[in-house]
């Protein structure tokens, strides 16, 4: 008996088998409750957003329509966007994979029924929860060149201090070390509520028949994790690639534009130098990168994501 | 099992701490929203009938509020056939407590001069949102009356038109535009109109750290200033002398200046100009100005004597990295606002004019206004506001808030001006250096201009670009957007 | 014959489970060394707060800092609570985050079963659209955000707060790769039973999904609970404002006293603890709840 998945869609010529019509009304049913609120909230402001992109306009005189005026000033004439690109991707490619990585490396190790596990979750929650302007004040001073933490422990093994914030060096990778630590609960939590949809008996089966841990890891729960890793990559890149509260708060941009990314790049078009049109451009601009990149690991994702059916 | 028994132990060990946090805003707590124009949040912990002035030279003191402000609050009356009512809309910034005094005492007494009018506080966190939040009210066409700026977040509003042309009213209600710093009107003028009513001047000064100069044996800066010679050499060598030690014992001698409008008074006293009066052109590359970043630079790519921003970390003052504060820097160029947080500090303070450059003596400054926003439903109650501000009594809350200076000349002589001042703090050094303050004409696009500056002027601190480079490249950038029409 | 390989694969066992205890005592040790540091790491700065807010403001402000606060001034929290109307911010944080939590659960589970069980016209492109909207950052939407607020007259309420914050697409996206990867024999069995797509939904997807629920529902009221932008842009007046907007009254960068920023951000970040801590037994759970093997 077909299942539903496997159901022709058009069962004859000209239209929907009546099975079909019913569960295209469930579709929009279920639809319903959120996307009336998603499209007058989520859709049209972002909507709106590429209307004002055609515009040079404050927010305070009259807008003037300009076309791709503004987009075309962005590829070719702007040195500071080409910056701000670059460290951005920079920042992706410093913390996306590191910080999945070992996400899920604290998932497997949280999701062991040890005494106290509990706790231990809760305390890798906390960075994510703590508010960036607190947390940067504080690895403000780690980072100190002469009174930090950090360069103390370098110091204390005979390494050479660092001067990180001081230099436009090293100014991105503590950026994108404070980053991985503030975030790593966040994809742990999502790790870990995904492994719970793994069935125990696959993994007493496999080890029944000898695998040991690193060969079901690789068998079993990859695999079986991959629907949220999928949304993990896709998660953690719209994340990275938008970062701007943690740079800020920790070295406004600098030294020298050296963590300047492209969203405190809009907000500074936006609400410092009062181009709100411009500002608009970038971020659309930014919305294609993302978006292309999302559509390529959504294609990645059909050969290599198992979902259990489909 | 065993995750039960975790949990239900943790709740137990957090219940407390939740529970007694819970208690105390009970009990501490304010009740529902704070009264519009009341003062229960009154940041004075301190006995506010103490004795003016005394005492708070002392390290780590309890800062005391003289009792002028009180006195005068209490005694004020409604003003006779005062047009203001309804409701008028303020925006501002300031920290709960003792920065956000002024605010509340002026709020006092506006509720005493004008007892038809409700203030409705629309308050932010700092001036950048304070921008943002003023250009999606203006967007929105729903605009608070009242904004509380200074130079550089009223320059673009004042550029685009966003507040309203006090000139008729100050004509009106015949305000003597003399009696203000010359430089503080011009701050906020533009052609013929004035956008802002200045309230307050911050006055430029260095303050000293006196425990680190007594140890190293040097001659407090207040003494020098008095006796001379008092220049640029002097600051170097002292600064010079007062860096060393190591690690968490280090000390620097100078703390950074960073921002264009404390730059600026080294490029004037460098002989130098920032731009030209038609702000068409930018010379921050010419010779003089060079010098003058120079001089700046070389502290901590020469003589190691500064820390570099990132390292102290805030532009204002008593952040978790304040490095004059925590005792770790010699000397720091200032407004009156980093009082409060010297007056906590560890070490004995003082302060002392700056030290004149090789043309001139120039100092910088920053003024702060009261502006009516543009459409604004309520003027007349904010004009009646800003009014009040500049008043006698207005002027009292002003000094007694230890947060900036006077803006009327004419109240410098008032005889309550010394009972707001520490007794280390010396009003004939405010006077000079309000007197010798030079004006920093904004350029329209404002922002730009301080992010190229900013950027440039850190990588040069930084020694990874020669002032030379610097300044070159400030000058081809900065052109670029003066050239930019509105 | 027969016996003594019994006896021998007896002994083996035994042998293999004893080597096999200490192997894992050893691992455990391990472990929780490894977890300890790992919490350390983490804490770190938690513990810095702390230590910061119970500093006195002469303290507070020795550089580099101290650890332990001497005397601890406990009453710092007492200031925080006094000089902002942090029992008003509280509440109406709590009735914020709260109801976002509530609604985006719903609406978001509703929706992400539509988008991974059912077919019809669209959907795929609708859940592009759905992906879409989480990537133009909201420096730029929260002018149209607002112009809309405003046109609605929803300025200073807490339908401003509450409303467009609850249909996010984050939730339907997370909650739509958790449906995802429920394999559909049950629903399929279900249907053939005459169920009807609400019931399946009810009464064998939304069981299967407590972690992501759970998931959703921290993350979701985590959200709400640090919302800073939005609230301080859609309120004007105090008695709207919620608390992570009134703890940054107490400065960033320049700050009137760290001490308290310190202890407000510590007050904030206990009450979403407790709904994480809450949660977690949703999270893990480890035992088969259906009687399809092991699931």
């Amino acid at each position: 008996m077909a299942t539903i998945a496997e159901r022709p869609s058009v069962t004859r010529r000209g239209g929907f088998s009546p099975l079909r019509r019913q569960e295209t009304i469930a579709g929009y049913l279920f639809l319903l409750p959120n996307i009336v609120g998603f499209l007058v909230f989520s859709s049209i402001p972002v909507l709106a957003t590429f209307s004002i992109s055609l515009l040079d306009w404050d927010l305070i005189r009259a807008p003037r329509f300009v076309g791709l005026d503004n987009y075309i000033k962005l590829l070719t004439a702007d040195a500071v966007f080409r910056k701000v690109l670059v460290n951005t991707a920079y920042f992706v490619v410093g913390t996306v994979p590191a910080g999945i990585f070992l996400s899920l490396m604290l998932a497997l190790a949280m999701n062991a029924n040890v005494r106290g596990i509990a706790i231990f979750r809760a305390i890798f929650f906390i960075p994510v929860i703590s508010a960036s302007v607190a947390v940067a004040m504080m690895w403000r001073w780690l980072y100190n060149t002469d009174f930090g933490l950090i360069n103390l422990a370098l110091t204390g093994i005979g390494l050479p201090a660092v001067p990180w914030l001081s230099s436009t060096a090293w100014a991105m990778p503590a950026v994108i070390m404070m980053a991985i630590w503030k975030n790593l609960g966040y994809n742990m939590v999502i790790f870990l509520a995904g492994l719970q949809g793994i069935p125990a008996h696959l993994h007493e089966a496999a080890a029944i028949d000898g695998a040991n841990t690193f060969q079901r890891f690789r068998h079993i729960t990859l695999p079986m994790l991959a629907p949220t890793t999928f949304f993990v990559m896709v998660i953690s890149m719209i994340g990275s690639f938008q970062v701007f509260d943690l740079a800020f708060v920790l070295t406004k941009g600098g030294p020298g534009d050296a963590t300047n990314t492209m969203v405190m790049y809009i907000y500074n078009q936006a609400f410092q130098f009062f181009h709100m049109g411009y500002a608009a451009s970038i971020a659309w601009v930014l919305f294609a990168i993302i978006f292309l990149i999302t559509l390529g690991q959504h294609q990645l994702q059909k050969r290599w994501v198992h979902y259990e059916h489909e | 099992m065993a995750r039960h028994l975790s949990r239900r132990e943790l709740i137990g060990r957090l219940a407390l701490p939740v529970l007694a946090t819970a208690f105390v805003a009970a009990c501490g707590g304010q009740t529902a929203a704070p009264a519009a124009s009341g003062p229960s949040n009154a940041p004075a912990k301190p006995a506010e009938a103490a004795k003016p002035g005394a005492e708070a030279a002392k390290p780590g003191a309890t800062p005391i509020y003289s009792n002028v402000v009180g006195t005068a609050v209490a005694a004020a009356k409604p003003v006779e056939g005062a047009k203001a009512t309804g409701t008028m809309r303020y925006l501002y910034n300031a920290t709960p407590g003792a920065n956000e005094k002024v605010h509340l005492d002026l709020i006092d007494l506006y509720g005493k001069l004008y007892p038809n009018v409700t203030v409705e506080k629309i308050r932010v966190p700092d001036d950048a949102e304070g921008t943002r939040k003023l250009l999606s009210m203006i967007a929105a066409n729903d605009v608070p009356d009242l904004f509380w700026n200074r130079q550089r977040t009223a320059t673009p509003f004042i550029a685009r038109g966003a507040l309203l042309d006090l000139k008729p009213m100050v004509t009106a209600d015949k305000i003597d535009l003399n009696d203000y710093w010359p430089s503080a009107i011009k701050t906020f003028s533009r052609g013929d109109g004035l956008y802002g009513l200045p309230n307050s001047a911050s006055s430029n000064a260095y303050y000293f750290n006196a425990d680190l100069y007594k140890a190293s044996g040097i001659p407090l800066p207040s003494e020098t200033a008095k006796k001379g010679p008092w220049n640029w050499n002097v600051l170097q060598e002292q600064a010079i002398k007062l860096t060393k030690g190591d690690g968490p014992n280090k000390q620097f001698g100078f703390d950074p200046v960073l921002s264009i409008y404390s730059v600026d008074m080294f490029i004037w006293q460098a002989g130098g100009k920032l731009w030209d009066d038609d702000l068409k052109e930018c010379f921050l590359n010419s010779p003089e100005a060079v010098a003058g970043i120079q001089f700046l630079v070389d502290f901590p790519t020469k003589h190691k004597a500064m820390p570099t921003s990132a390292e102290t970390g805030t532009s204002g003052s008593g952040g978790a990295t304040d490095l004059f504060a925590g005792g770790r820097t010699a000397i720091k160029m200032a407004g009156r606002f980093v009082l409060d947080t010297l007056l906590k500090s560890n070490f004995e303070v003082g302060m002392a004019i700056a030290p004149e450059g090789p043309k001139a003596n120039t100092t910088r400054g920053d003024d702060l206004a009261a502006s009516i926003v543009k459409n604004a439903k309520n003027p007349e109650a904010a004009w009646a506001y800003a009014k009040m501000w500049t008043s006698d009594d207005g002027q009292k809350i002003v000094m007694d808030s230890r947060r900036s200076f006077t803006a009327r000349r004419s109240f410098l002589n008032s005889d309550t001006m010394k009972t707001f001042l520490q007794p280390w703090e010396d009003l004939e050094t405010y006077k000079l250096g309000l007197e010798r303050t030079g004006v920093y004409v904004a350029p329209n696009h404002t922002g730009e201009v301080n992010a190229i500056f900013d950027r440039e002027l850190n990588l040069a601190y930084l020694g990874e670009k020669s002032v030379k480079d610097a300044t070159d490249t400030m000058k081809k950038e900065i052109d670029a957007v003066l050239q930019k029409p509105l | 014959m027969a016996a003594s390989v019994d006896v021998g694969r007896r002994a083996d066992a035994a042998a293999a489970a004893r080597s096999s205890r200490l192997g894992r005592r050893i691992q455990l040790v391990a472990a929780y060394t490894a977890l300890g540091i790992g919490s350390l790491w983490a804490l770190f700065p938690f513990l810095w707060m702390i230590s910061t807010s119970l500093k006195s403001d002469s303290q507070v402000l020795i550089y580099p800092p101290v650890w332990i606060p001497n005397p601890p001034v406990w009453s710092n929290y007492a200031e925080v609570v006094r000089l902002v109307p942090f029992a008003r911010f509280l509440m109406n944080t709590i009735i914020v985050s709260v109801t976002v939590t509530i609604l985006e659960l719903i609406t978001s589970s509703f929706a992400a079963y539509a988008f991974a069980r059912l077919r019809f016209p669209g959907r795929d492109k609708l859940f592009l659209l759905y992906l879409g909207t989480l990537m133009i950052p909201g420096q730029v939407t929260i002018i149209p955000n607002f112009l809309l607020m405003s046109w609605l007259g929803w300025v200073d309420t807490y339908a401003a707060l509450i409303i467009p914050a609850a249909f996010s697409a984050f939730g339907t996206f997370l909650l739509r790769q958790f449906f995802l990867s429920i394999p559909p024999e049950l629903e399929q069995a279900a249907r053939m039973d005459g169920a009807s797509y609400f019931q399946t939904y009810r009464h064998i997807i939304l069981p299967l999904s407590g972690p992501a629920l759970a998931t959703l529902a921290v993350f979701a009221f985590m959200t709400q609970w640090n919302a800073f932008l939005w609230p301080l842009i859609v309120t004007n007046k105090e008695v709207m404002r919620t608390l992570t907007v009134g703890i940054r009254y107490f400065g960033d960068d320049a700050p009137g006293q760290f001490n308290y920023l310190m202890a407000g951000t510590v007050m904030s970040i206990i009450p979403i603890l407790l709904v994480f801590l809450f949660l977690q037994r949703y999270f893990v759970r480890g035992v088969a709840l259906t009687g399809m093997g092991g699931r």
